[in-house]
């Protein structure tokens, strides 16, 4: 309270020089409130409207003591919002840092905030989900399932500490650079090659990663046993190890690809496989 | 084994915390996975690595869903929390586990449904609000109402599930031979291909699939360790986007 009123009597006093600036504190307390509740009101409507809102209010408060320009702060962020919540982040810290120019005097008017806001949003989410629920997390989870599978507790427990070190890194950097930096230099790096490359070398390791899990939780082997005159021939042994190591794991997951590319549902496609493996368990096939 | 009203209560509690903000958005990377999600249960129930085993079978089903837009296809915590307490209690094994688990994951899907739309309210509610000029309000309609809301969406279904579930699987299970077992068997072992392939169609291209192959070979031939793979794929990774980076830089230079 005591630091709007001297910014109130500061404004009265010299015309053009008080300038509202926010702290660390302040921008930190914003991330904690998006970082926590980005998706606590998540409905179909507004999405990600009302956490958006709420965690620019420090921000807003700070900025504007004047009761209505608040609310008009508030109102022009309860807009329609959905993005990936921790690569994301760096919209706020763009609109933050907006709302602090305007507070200042530039004139910039709701709808540039929400051009902002909606021109970033579709391709953040595109990264972010990428990068959050297609990458790190899965290749996380494998590492630690396979350290789990060892028969070691640490597997969970380092899946824990890792997610939450890489979450909260990315996002909290995210937020200040989308302060620090602003929105030019945002578009420049989307524009640049760079993010592509990262994501190009994590799909790659993603990728081997996945054929390991295959190995490991893919464990068909046919129970197949032919008797040809005199000769005991086991398919699985016999023929198909030969050929190649997990070749029916193989050829499951690939047609499992291409059903889901096709866009068959997922729920579909759980009921396929009970169904393959309800049939061939009972005929003793696998 | 038997399970305690207050074991039930805690299961659906930390199930509830795992699609809820208290633990950061971060919980939906860690709390919300299977992996975790049966590691907190075996906790509870008393066998934390025997939870955690079975979570991280029924997780590699979940591997590749991704919840984007608001939509969600399948509730791989529920399928976690609900999947590994019934395995433990009713002693089922992994793959058992993750054969029941799908069900139950699919099913939760409603709760998320009823959620984002009751949800829907809450924010004309602070649209309202927020016209009278009681910013402040913010806050509260953003956390109270749907918390409220997810608390008894969630723990309330969790924790039935939890306690009375295990009477219906016993029941089934008794009428099941070994035959049956082994039905569940092969259906834990090809379920984890949809998690896999989801994860495919989204990093799977013509550059990288043949290295999917490679790591199918190296964990079924070479048995080797899926840390080990990782490291190995870090090091391919970074060769192949050196010499990517590279061979580009040079034709630049070169024209």
């Amino acid at each position: 309270m005591g630091e709007v009123k001297t910014s109130i009597n500061k404004s009265k006093v010299v015309n053009n020089e008080a300038k509202r600036v926010l702290t660390k504190r302040d921008i930190f307390n914003s991330w904690i409130r998006w970082f926590m509740f980005a998706q606590s009101n998540y409905n179909y409507e507004r999405l990600q409207a009302t956490a958006f809102a709420h965690s620019m209010l420090p921000a807003i408060k700070k900025l504007y003591p004047d009761k209505d320009d608040r609310k008009a702060a508030v109102q022009r962020h309860l807009a329609f919002f959905n993005t990936e919540p921790v690569c994301g982040s760096v919209i706020h810290g763009i609109t933050i840092a907006m709302e602090e120019e305007k507070a200042n005097g530039k004139p910039i008017a709701d709808e540039s905030f929400n051009a902002i806001k909606t021109g970033l949003m579709g391709p953040l989410a595109g990264i972010g989900d990428t990068l959050t629920q297609g990458i790190i997390t899965p290749i996380m989870l494998a590492i630690c399932i396979g350290i789990t599978n060892n028969k070691n507790i640490a597997g969970p427990i380092i899946f824990l500490i890792a997610q939450y070190s890489i979450m909260i890194g990315i996002s909290f950097s995210m937020w200040t650079n989308g302060y620090k930096l602003g929105k030019k230099a945002v578009e420049q790096i989307l524009q640049g090659g760079k993010i592509n490359k990262v994501i190009e070398g994590a799909s790659l390791l993603g990728t081997l990663v996945m054929g390991g899990l295959v190995g490991r939780f893919i464990p068909l082997q046919m129970a197949v046993n032919l008797n040809i005159g005199q000769v005991k021939f086991n398919l699985q042994t016999d023929l198909l190890d030969k050929l190649m190591p997990g070749l029916i794991p193989l050829l499951l997951t690939l047609f499992v690809l291409k059903m889901v590319k096709k866009g068959v549902s997922p729920i579909k496609l759980m009921g396929i496989l009970i169904a393959a493996g309800t049939i061939t368990g009972i005929l003793g096939i696998f | 084994m038997h399970v305690t009203f207050l074991q039930a209560a805690l299961i659906g509690l930390f199930y509830y915390i795992s699609w809820s903000p208290w633990f950061t958005y971060a919980g939906f990377f860690t709390f919300n996975r299977p992996l975790v999600a049966g590691f907190i249960t075996g906790i509870i129930l008393g066998k934390p690595l025997e939870g955690a085993l079975i979570g991280a079978g029924i997780n590699v089903i979940y591997l590749g869903f991704i919840s984007a837009g608001g939509a969600q296809m399948g509730d791989p915590s529920f399928a976690g929390y609900a999947g590994t307490a019934l395995a433990l209690i009713s002693n089922l094994d992994v793959k058992t586990a993750m054969a029941i688990s799908v069900p139950l994951g699919t099913i939760a899907t409603v709760l998320w449904i009823a959620k984002m739309t009751i949800n829907s309210f809450f924010v004309h509610w602070a649209d309202k609000e927020v016209e009278k000029g009681n910013i402040d309000a913010l806050p509260f309609i953003d956390v109270v109402p749907p918390q409220i809301l997810l608390f008894i969406v969630s723990f309330i279904p969790a924790t039935l599930v939890v306690y009375y579930g295990p009477n219906a699987v016993s029941g089934l299970l008794n009428v099941m031979s070994p035959n049956v077992l082994h039905v569940f068997n092969v259906i834990g072992a090809m379920l984890p291909a949809l998690g896999i392939a989801m994860n495919l169609k989204l990093i799977g291209n013509s550059f990288t699939m043949p290295f999917f192959v490679l790591g199918i070979i190296l964990s079924v031939y070479f048995k080797l360790d899926i840390v080990i793979i990782s490291i190995i794929g870090v090091i391919i990774a970074l060769t192949v986007t050196n010499i990517k980076n590279s061979s580009s830089t040079g034709t630049s230079a070169s024209a």
